[in-house]
């Protein structure tokens, strides 16, 4: 890397404090050649299922010789599901961890298949006792298998529980106090609850432990009759940031990532939503 | 209606949801039907463009019949393949036969 990074806003290191990364960006194949020329990025997330420890691609393997941290994130885990995890993706996790010496990794607080049958997507789990127990189970399990701290995320949901006993702050706090992960706080997922299911964000925020964010996904979605879909292929809309500036005021953020993975537009526009999410951050720190 | 109080409930919950949206089954009980119409409509939504990225020469041959051609191809077997190059194996066979079977309906 040439020269110090740039840094996020309000930077506070503690012993116990999650790495600091700053701005980031999620590397996908179809953007390999934009992302180096993306000014100010200090880091880039990669999907675990999509990437081989053994065969990197060579525009990553550069970005990582420049001294940017890669930071593996796992999308099929399935740790909320209740049958064993799957020791080849676990392995998998740990071995890009390894390779790239990521100073995290991260999954989701959700699951992918049941009785042999692959959804193919992200589920939410019913948020009851008896899935807090599972989840914990599965997180210390993931826990013993990778050699760096895991960070679990909020996902963007369509369809919702009866059963749900906990609102999702209070289920994300019961994970960080039974097992000590990281969160990895997702803003357009939680504007997506506001849409599909009336959960104010604000009061979500007030309501975790943010000490214990790992890093940050904004990315864009669309409304289509009435229903928030995450899409990641459209631009970052005003709702989003608003909740990114609320948390931003509310805790010192180790990272930020922009997530991007269909319909890319220019490097340009790229750059201008990396920017305004930069000018964002800057905005809500000065408060 | 058996809620997710247990872990076998929680199993059994999870199972019914996965039908739902990938194997016809019926929606969870207390689940909004609507919500899991949307959700398998997304799921499908999701694999069409990942086949599309895989095979970007048959997406542009279809063109604007490709959401149409993909969404009956994942009607007809609504349980995705386990990856996205079988996915787009699948297609498109499924859009061959379907271009033959509709040159024969001509021809008679």
């Amino acid at each position: 890397m040439t020269g110090p990074p740039e840094g996020l806003p309000g930077d506070a290191d503690g012993p116990d404090a999650p790495p600091r990364l700053g701005m980031g960006i999620g590397w996908r194949p179809e953007i390999d050649l934009t992302v180096p020329r993306l000014p100010g990025i200090e880091w880039v997330e990669v999907v675990a299922e999509n990437v081989d420890p053994d065969a990197v691609p060579a525009s990553l393997a550069a970005l990582y010789q420049r001294g940017l941290p890669v930071i593996p994130r796992g999308v099929a885990l399935s740790l909320g599901g209740t049958e064993p995890l799957d020791d080849s993706r676990l392995a998998r996790l740990a071995g890009l961890a390894e390779r790239f010496g990521s100073p995290l990794v991260s999954e989701h607080v959700a699951f992918c298949r049941a009785g042999g049958l692959e959804a193919g997507h992200l589920l939410p789990v019913p948020r009851t006792r008896a899935a807090l127990g599972v989840l914990t189970e599965n997180i210390r399990a993931a826990q013993a298998a990778l050699p760096v701290p895991l960070a679990v995320e909020n996902i963007a949901a369509l369809v919702s529980w009866p059963e749900d006993e906990l609102s999702e702050a209070q289920f994300l706090t019961e994970l960080v106090e039974r097992t000590g992960v990281l969160l990895l706080l997702d803003v357009a997922n939680l504007h997506a609850a506001q849409v599909n299911f009336g959960h104010d964000p604000i009061a979500t925020l007030d309501a975790l432990p943010l000490d214990r964010v790992g890093y940050v996904h904004v990315a864009g979605g669309v409304l289509r009759d009435g229903i928030w879909h995450d899409t990641h292929a459209h631009a970052v809309s005003q709702e989003i940031l608003h909740i990114l500036a609320a948390l931003s005021e509310r805790a010192a953020l180790p990272g930020v990532m922009l997530e991007r993975d269909d319909a890319y537009p220019s490097d340009a526009e790229l750059a201008a939503e990396i920017a305004t999410i930069r000018t964002v951050l800057h905005a809500a720190r000065a408060h | 209606m058996r809620h997710a109080r247990t872990e076998d409930d929680l199993h059994a919950r999870q199972l019914s949801l996965v039908k739902a949206l990938v194997a016809g089954g019926a929606s969870p009980a207390g689940v909004d039907p609507e919500r899991i119409r949307v959700q398998a409509l997304a799921l499908v939504s999701k694999r069409s463009r990942s086949v599309a990225r895989h095979r970007p020469q048959l997406a542009a041959d279809l063109g604007a019949d490709f959401w149409p051609a993909f969404q009956r191809y994942a009607a007809a077997d609504p349980t995705p393949p386990a990856n996205t190059s079988s996915d787009a194996k699948r297609f498109a066979r499924y859009v061959r036969k379907s271009r033959h079977s509709l040159l024969c309906t001509v021809v008679r």
